[in-house]
C-alpha cells in the first residue's frame, strides 16, 4: 500500500510565527511577573520579506535591547528563520565559538567555493510551527539573551573597565 | 550645551581628547572606536579637564561601540536602548526630554552602497520603534554614519529623510505612497567644500571608497520638532593649541585619527 502523505505533518498545528511569538510574549510577561516584556517590531527586509524584530523590555525602567529578528516571505509564514543579533561578545565569554577568525573566514569560504560546492547549514531555519516553537525556545534560552535580561534589570553602577578589547568592531572599519 | 563626537580610529588618543574637551568646553564627549579603556579616559578627563565628568549608565558594557562621558548630571545620558550599531541615550536639554541616538553605520570597506542604504532604512525602522516605545519623537542622531549627507539612505523618506536646510523641514513631514515621514535637519550640508571656515569634510580618501576626496561621514541630524534647539556644528582641526591637520590639510593620521572631530552646540533656552 502506498503512503505518500508526510506523516510528520500535523495539520492541527497551524500557528504562524507571529502567533507563536505572541505566546512567548505572554509567557515572558507572566514568568517575570510583569517585569520583562518581549516587544515585537514589524519591519521589511531589503528584498521585501516580512521581518519581526524582537526586543526585550524592562518594564519598570522602560529600557529596551534588541535580541533577534525573524524573517519569512510575504504570505508564506514558513520556512521562517531566526536571525541572531551578531554576538559582540569576545570569544572568551562565549560558551562555544568557531576558531576561524571572521577576517579570514570569508577568504576561506571563497576558496572553498572555488574548490567546489560547499553545503551551508542554517540551524535557525524552521519549516513547521513545531520546529519554530522549539528553535524560539532555544534562542530565548541562549546565553546572550539571558545576559541581556540581567543587564536590563541591573543598574550599571560598577566601576569596571570597558577596555578597547570589549569593542572588537568589524575586521576593517572606517 | 556642547557635544563632542570623534571617531578615533581604534587609537589611544586620550590626551588629544582632553585637550579638545578643555578648549571647546564640551559638556558631553562621545568617542567611537576608542582603544583606550573608558575608565582610563574618564580619569584623564577628571584630572585634566573637570572632576565633574562621569560615565553615564549603560545597559551592558559588552559590545559598546561608544565611550560616553558627561560633566553635568542634569543632562543624564543614561542608555535606554541598544542594538548592535546604536546606543540610545536619555538627554535633557532645557525643558526637553530628548533621545540622543548614537550611530555607527556599517563600514564602506566591507559594505557596498546598497547595504549602507539598507542600514539607514533599518535605522529609520528603529526610530519608529523608539517613537512608540519611548513615546517621543524628539530625536538627535549623532555619529559616524558611514554615508554622506547626499546619499539615498540619508535623504529618502524610507531612509532618514534628512534635509539640507531648516526651511525644508519646517512643514514637519512629507508624504510618500500615502504615508507620512518626519523630516530631519542635517546641518552638515552647510560645511561642505572650500567656501566654509573649516575643512571641506570630516574624512579624506581618494580611493574608490572616497570618490569625492572629502566625505562627511560624521554627522548630526535633528528631528524637525527640536530644530530650534540647534545652534551650530563645527568640524574641529585643533586639539587645544595642537593642530590635528596634516601638511596637506587632511586629518593627520600619523598624529591623531583619520576623522576630524565634530562639535555640536545646542541652545538650552528654547521652549518651543
Amino acid at each position: 500500500m502506498s503512503n505518500f502523505w508526510p506523516n510528520d505533518l500535523n495539520l492541527s498545528d497551524t500557528q504562524s510565527p507571529r502567533e507563536i511569538l505572541k505566546v512567548a510574549q505572554k509567557d515572558w510577561y507572566q514568568g517575570s511577573n510583569g517585569v520583562m516584556e518581549l516587544v515585537l517590531q514589524d519591519a521589511r527586509t531589503k528584498t521585501n520579506n516580512i521581518m519581526i524584530i524582537v526586543h526585550a523590555k524592562h518594564v519598570p525602567s522602560n529600557r529596551t535591547v534588541q535580541l533577534f529578528s525573524i524573517v519569512h516571505r510575504p504570505n508564506n509564514p514558513y520556512p521562517v528563520t531566526i536571525q541572531l543579533e551578531s554576538n559582540d561578545l569576545p570569544n572568551f565569554l562565549k560558551k562555544t565559538y568557531e576558531s576561524t577568525s571572521p577576517y579570514y573566514g570569508s577568504a576561506i569560504s571563497a576558496l572553498q567555493t572555488i574548490a567546489g560546492s560547499k553545503e551551508v547549514s542554517n540551524p535557525w531555519v524552521s519549516d513547521t510551527p513545531a520546529e519554530f516553537r522549539k528553535k524560539l525556545g532555544d534562542v530565548l534560552k541562549e546565553g546572550a539573551v539571558k545576559s541581556a535580561i540581567y543587564n536590563l534589570t541591573t543598574d550599571d553602577t560598577d566601576d569596571t573597565d570597558d577596555t578597547g578589547e570589549n569593542y572588537q568592531g568589524d575586521p576593517e572599519e572606517n | 550645551m556642547r557635544i563632542l563626537f570623534w571617531n578615533i580610529q581604534k587609537k589611544k588618543l586620550k590626551d588629544f581628547v582632553c585637550l579638545i574637551t578643555a578648549s571647546t568646553e564640551a559638556d558631553i564627549v562621545v568617542l567611537a572606536e576608542d582603544a583606550t579603556s573608558d575608565k582610563e579616559t574618564l580619569l584623564a578627563l577628571q584630572t585634566n579637564v573637570s572632576q565633574d565628568f562621569y560615565r553615564p549608565g549603560v545597559i551592558t558594557k559588552s559590545g559598546q561601540r561608544f565611550h560616553c562621558f558627561c560633566r553635568n548630571l542634569h543632562l543624564d545620558l543614561s542608555e535606554t536602548h541598544k542594538t548592535k550599531r546604536t546606543s540610545v541615550r536619555n538627554l535633557h536639554i532645557g525643558n526637553h526630554n530628548i533621545l540622543l541616538v548614537l550611530v555607527h553605520g556599517i563600514d564602506i570597506r566591507n559594505n557596498d552602497s546598497n547595504h549602507r542604504q539598507l542600514f539607514a532604512k533599518t535605522l529609520a525602522d528603529e526610530l519608529k520603534f523608539l517613537q512608540e516605545e519611548k513615546r517621543t519623537n524628539k530625536f538627535i542622531l549623532l555619529g559616524d554614519f558611514n554615508m554622506n549627507p547626499y546619499e539615498d539612505g540619508m535623504i529618502t523618506p524610507l531612509g532618514l529623510n534628512a534635509m539640507m536646510a531648516k526651511a525644508c523641514v519646517k512643514r514637519g513631514f512629507r508624504t510618500f505612497l500615502g504615508k507620512k515621514y518626519d523630516f530631519y535637519y542635517n546641518p552638515m550640508w552647510s560645511l561642505f567644500g572650500d567656501n566654509t571656515n573649516g575643512p571641506p569634510g570630516t574624512i579624506y580618501n581618494t580611493s574608490n571608497q572616497g570618490p569625492y576626496g572629502w566625505s562627511m561621514l560624521d554627522q548630526v541630524i535633528i528631528h524637525h520638532s527640536i530644530v530650534g534647539l540647534f545652534d551650530s556644528v563645527k568640524i574641529l582641526t585643533e586639539a587645544g593649541a595642537e593642530s590635528i591637520v596634516s601638511s596637506m590639510g587632511h586629518p593627520d593620521v600619523n598624529k591623531a585619527s583619520d576623522h576630524f572631530p565634530i562639535l555640536v552646540n545646542f541652545r538650552e533656552d528654547n521652549n518651543e
